[in-house]
């Protein structure tokens, strides 16, 4: 179960990343965060978002909204 | 006499006793200053350390602006030190408020000729006296894509460090009180030196 939950349906580039960074930094260390998105650019961005801050994605699920799971590391 | 003599002996240990916690104390409390000094630099080394990226935003045109604070934000999201260096038009982007004010003449026409703000500047194609970026602004609301206004006070929230060229200021007439809150003022000196430690470099 996830500790976190953010909607992002609807946002565009550069706001899901936006959104999440700002989430993860009140997070704690080991927690999830489950989010949704539509942005068509969101599975490239949250790639390249994870493997650049070093956090986990544990889940990526593809589908209208796009389903990722991120834990803070 | 024995009473007294090891009493004296007593006082005497004690004493010794707390001269020795004494000087404990004085030690331990040094060395746990230093440590805490040098965890405080090896915090800061590591912010420092951190990659960053370094703009010159040159262009007051809608469209190069919305690109350049979309990759300030993305990167500061993604933990990099992000360095922004206003020069020219791109100053216009800053303006909050318009003062003529104890301006020289030609200080004032400036003024009163450009813009003032995000909502007030063109787009670098189809312009069409303005109706370019009304129409890009309704294409980009409808899409949820972020307005330039939405962008700036993201990369503010984000601290995203936002220099302008006082000389660009100057040349056009404006003031600091002008401008929006939270900008530095500089030089192209201070540009350069963000940007010696900077990893990625752009100009737009």
């Amino acid at each position: 179960m996830e500790d976190h939950f953010l909607d992002c349906r609807g946002l565009r580039c550069p706001m899901p990343i936006v959104r999440i960074s700002l989430a993860m930094k009140t997070a704690a260390v080991g927690e999830k965060l489950r989010v949704q998105a539509t942005d068509p650019a969101f599975r490239a961005d949250i790639e390249a978002w994870v493997r650049r801050t070093g956090h986990r994605l544990l889940e990526y699920k593809e589908g209208t909204p796009q389903q990722a799971v991120i834990e803070k590391v | 006499m024995v009473d007294a003599a090891e009493m004296s002996h007593t006082t005497e240990a004690e004493a010794l006793e707390q001269l020795i916690d004494r000087r404990l104390a004085a030690r331990f409390a040094a060395l746990e200053s230093r440590i805490s000094e040098l965890i405080r630099g090896q915090d800061e080394a590591r912010g420092t350390n951190a990659p960053g990226m370094a703009m010159i935003v040159c262009s007051g045109d809608v469209d190069k602006l919305l690109a350049a604070f979309t990759l300030a934000v993305s990167a500061a999201a993604a933990g990099l030190k992000v360095n922004m260096f206003f020069a020219f038009w791109a100053v216009l982007a800053l303006r909050r408020r318009t003062v003529f004010k104890g301006k020289n003449l030609l200080q004032r026409i400036m003024t009163g000729l450009l813009p003032s703000g995000p909502k007030a500047l063109s787009t670098s194609q189809m312009n069409c006296l303005g109706a370019g970026p009304r129409l890009l602004g309704l294409a980009m609301r409808r899409r949820g894509v972020p307005c330039l206004q939405d962008l700036m006070g993201t990369a503010a929230e984000l601290k995203v460090r936002m220099v302008v060229c006082e000389t660009s200021m100057e040349l056009m007439g404006f003031t600091r009180t002008e401008m929006i809150d939270g900008l530095e003022y500089g030089g192209a000196t201070s540009f350069l030196d963000s940007a010696l430690e900077a990893r990625l470099t752009l100009f737009i």
